[in-house]
């Protein structure tokens, strides 16, 4: 059972996916679900033995196709909505010992393709109205299987943060005249202490305002909105750029770093947004070591994060940091 | 380089989709002209198209 149920004091939709308490929960590995179907062994999602990049929807989905009538009626109070939208799987490689960061530019180029492929489809849908590209990685994260994939969600709305630095972007736009993340993003490469690498076309950084220890943003050097807007060049410079950041943070600590990965871009719900700039947000979850970053009472509760670091140090410190794969 | 895809319905009504790509040596060797000067430096001079 999924449905869309209205928060009115905060005003944001919440979606309820009972079913997702039964999903499958780390498999030994000869049981993994998405690892290609081997012949005599049992049928995996994937019916091939081998296979380069794979999209499916998701078995437990948070939103669905022909979603089901919630399960209680819709007040003035309570506007109830089905949960209706999609929820994709994307399967990076048939290897289910690898990861992103251990993959050649060519392969990263090629899932590159594929987000841009899947943002186009989806987005094209009515009742889509954001194209949520993203890739929870480790099980500090709260990943369930661990063979090397990211998800996408099709919303029926625009998500809450999504509308905040919407917000935030349109307002700049109205009285400055210009993109808000263009000027972060010549502001920054003015000032260079919080610069983390860059190429041709996309630079990394520690965002001024980072909330996270090792946050890294990449931003497109050229104004672009979505994905698809990119050049076959810009994204193969995009494939370096994501490829020099996971290997940094790898590198970092000679363990696999865990992070989460969104990829923010325009809605589709048909308006244009002239004044929003793409851009790809990583939130390691770690602060040293061995040591993690919790929500707790002031990020959970009150939405304040506090950052016990500077953005210029850990900056510095991923700025000199070889992007090599480490070891394992 | 040229994505193509095959799709498939599963019992249960959900699609998968194999990607399959073919690459242009064309392209290849363009991109790996442009290849990318990806760089660990603090930037000393604006390098970047519109920045």
């Amino acid at each position: 059972m999924s449905e869309l149920r209205w928060n009115p004091v905060l005003e944001e939709w919440v979606i309820t996916a009972t079913h997702r308490q039964d999903r499958t929960f780390f498999p030994p590995p000869e049981y993994c679900p998405i690892c290609p179907t081997k012949p005599g062994a049992f049928p995996t999602e994937v019916p091939a033995e081998d296979y380069d990049l794979v999209v499916f929807e998701n078995k437990f989905p948070s939103l669905r196709r022909n979603s089901p009538q919630p399960s209680v009626e819709s007040t003035e109070l309570y506007p109830v909505r089905q949960a209706e939208g999609i929820c994709e799987v994307v399967l990076y490689s048939s290897d289910h010992n690898t990861e992103l960061a251990k993959m050649p530019i060519e392969k990263i180029e090629k899932l590159v393709w594929v987000w841009a492929d899947r943002f186009e489809e989806l987005g094209s849908r009515e009742e889509v109205k954001y194209v949520f590209i993203f890739e929870n990685k480790g099980k500090e994260i709260g990943v369930t299987l661990p063979h090397p994939h990211g998800q996408i969600y099709a919303y029926p709305f625009i998500p809450p943060t999504l509308q905040r630095e919407l917000r935030g972007c349109k307002n700049h736009y109205d009285v400055k005249g210009e993109c808000l993340l263009c000027r972060i993003l010549r502001e920054e490469m003015e000032d260079g202490r919080r610069i983390v690498a860059r190429n041709n076309d996309f630079v990394a950084m520690v965002p001024f305002y980072a909330r996270y220890p090792y946050e890294v943003h990449i931003l497109c050097a050229e104004h672009h909105t979505a994905i698809s807007e990119f050049s076959p060049v810009q994204k193969r410079a995009l494939a370096e750029m994501l490829q020099v950041v996971i290997r940094k943070y790898n590198n970092l600590w000679n363990f696999s770093l865990p992070y989460i990965m969104v990829m923010h871009q325009k809605p589709t719900d048909g308006e244009e947004y002239p004044y929003y700039h793409f851009h790809i947000e990583f939130y390691p979850p770690y602060r040293t070591p061995d040591k993690l970053k919790f929500l707790a009472g002031s990020e959970a509760g009150a939405g304040a994060f506090i950052n016990d670091t500077l953005a210029e140090e850990k900056a510095q410190i991923l700025r000199e940091t070889e992007p090599r794969q480490f070891e394992d | 380089m040229k994505l193509n895809k095959k799709q498939i319905i599963k019992e249960d009504g959900r699609y998968l989709i194999f990607y399959e790509f073919e690459t242009k040596d064309s392209e290849n060797s363009d991109q790996k002209s442009r290849k990318s000067e990806t760089s660990n430096s603090k930037p000393a001079e604006r390098t970047t198209k519109n920045v």
